[in-house]
């Protein structure tokens, strides 16, 4: 995995022509967040478990210890109740009343571009094994939340080269 | 202020209450079960989902298995909160009398055995909040993951508890059986409450009171809906195995190319294009 100058590490993405091929158009980057805000709400209202898990987490923290992608890269973000944040906390910002009443109190905070390139980083550092949701009190599956995210990227146009490099 | 909080805000309280569970619940029925995500090991009847679903409510089976020091506060705390809701409700509505109703002990004994009983639950209860407090602020992992909103939650528990194990252990702040039931009455029948009532000249009694409707106020909108956020995804991810998922519409997958007939003329690549071009069709119109 390449570092961006943030220092993110992502995978290499698809080009715009290559997307193309695959009908997807890649959408440019001032229409990013509007676009993202827009298939998020499409997934949390379709999927009951999505909705679920964005609004019952207490975040206690079981999953942490549990989740082997944090336990190899130590990296806070790779704890999954905070790499399901990533989606939670725009879920919460803009489609639940207490996001939009009490913002930052509640862990809520608006999309911004760099938001979507953190994601785009760590749902692909996800392996989907859905240990979380097996040690989660409540069996919240951050997995699902992770699968969402990669869909919502590939709307976007972000998607990791199929080519071999 | 006092009339306030112990005449209207109730009311208030149990309104925002009521009508903010059902309108999240409400929220979560209108989103399907669109995938077949039983996390296994998983039962195959129906009978057993609904033993797994039972004892993890009781007993936090799958947070045991992961974490025997979260599971034990957070256990702790929600088996007391359980007892003291349940010794409210005994309380104010039986008089502390319940042993003696069911015949176990005597009027006298079963009065002292409700307020043993209350008092303990209501120190171990925070004795658990304090823990939990404690660890999420000392564990580095989860005080990464805390959101402000997260410590103002357990303060608040703490605040509730605080105030009414203040109450039980300081009896010139007590407040007995009898005034709290003429109270809850004067609340249920509508009926307005007169000055000279006890419970309006009790400041503890008071301040108790704000917070807990504080609560029922915040509760909807907030965390604390993980009581019913787990019934409804343990039901979507505890349930028994079944292909096709319940509710979902069984697709049957019929092979659509052509059979490859000896005799068939078109031979090699004709063939296989006309069947690639079936293929696709076939697909388009089964699954996509």
């Amino acid at each position: 995995m390449p570092l961006t100058e943030s220092g993110l590490k992502q995978p290499v993405k698809a080009s715009a022509a290559d997307m193309l091929k695959i009908d997807i158009q890649v959408v440019p980057d001032e229409l990013k967040v509007e676009t993202a805000i827009k298939h998020l709400k499409e997934l949390g209202e379709k999927f009951r478990s999505l909705m679920i898990t964005f609004e019952a987490c207490v975040k206690c923290g079981a999953c942490a210890e549990n989740c082997h992608t944090y336990l190899g890269t130590r990296d806070p973000n790779n704890i999954p109740t905070n790499r399901a944040d990533l989606l939670r906390k725009v879920w919460k910002r803009y489609f639940t009343p207490e996001g939009k009443l009490l913002g930052g109190f509640i862990g809520a905070k608006d999309l911004e571009l760099e938001d979507i390139e953190k994601m785009y980083s760590y749902f692909y550092q996800c392996n989907e094994c859905r240990r979380c949701s097996l040690v989660c009190p409540f069996g919240l599956d951050t997995c699902e939340v992770t699968m969402a995210g990669r869909q919502l990227l590939h709307w976007l146009g972000m998607y990791p080269s199929f080519r071999h490099p | 202020m006092t009339f306030f909080i112990m005449q209207i805000l109730p009311y208030i309280a149990v309104a925002i209450f009521t009508i903010g569970i059902l309108y999240r619940l409400g929220r979560w029925a209108s989103g399907r079960i669109v995938h077949n995500i039983t996390l296994t090991p998983a039962p195959t009847t129906q009978a057993g989902a609904l033993v797994d679903i039972a004892t993890e409510a009781a007993l936090f089976k799958s947070l045991f298995k992961a974490d025997k020091s979260l599971w034990s506060g957070a256990w702790l705390m929600h088996v007391a909160l359980l007892s003291i809701l349940a010794g409210h409700v005994m309380g104010i509505g039986l008089l502390g009398l319940q042993f003696y109703y069911i015949g176990l002990t005597s009027a006298e004994t079963s009065e002292y055995l409700s307020s043993i009983l209350g008092t303990t639950f209501g120190i171990l209860i925070l004795i658990a909040l304090i823990y939990l407090l404690y660890r999420r602020m000392a564990i580095n992992e989860v005080k990464q993951i805390s959101a402000p909103s997260d410590y103002a939650h357990l303060l608040l528990l703490i605040g509730i508890v605080s105030v009414g194990n203040f109450m039980r252990l300081f009896p010139e702040y007590a407040m007995h059986y009898e005034p709290a039931r003429e109270y809850v009455v004067h609340l249920i029948t509508f009926t307005a409450l007169t000055p000279d009532m006890e419970v309006l000249h009790n400041p503890a009694f008071v301040l108790h009171l704000l917070l807990v409707q504080v609560l029922m106020i915040v509760f909807p909108f907030s965390k604390l809906l993980h009581i019913p956020g787990m019934f409804a995804h343990r039901w979507i991810i505890n349930r028994a195995y079944v292909e096709p998922a319940p509710g979902m519409p069984a697709q049957q997958w019929v092979a659509p190319a052509i059979p490859y007939p000896a005799e068939n003329p078109l031979q090699g690549g004709a063939l296989n294009a006309i069947n690639r071009i079936r293929l696709k069709a076939a697909c388009k119109s089964q699954c996509c």
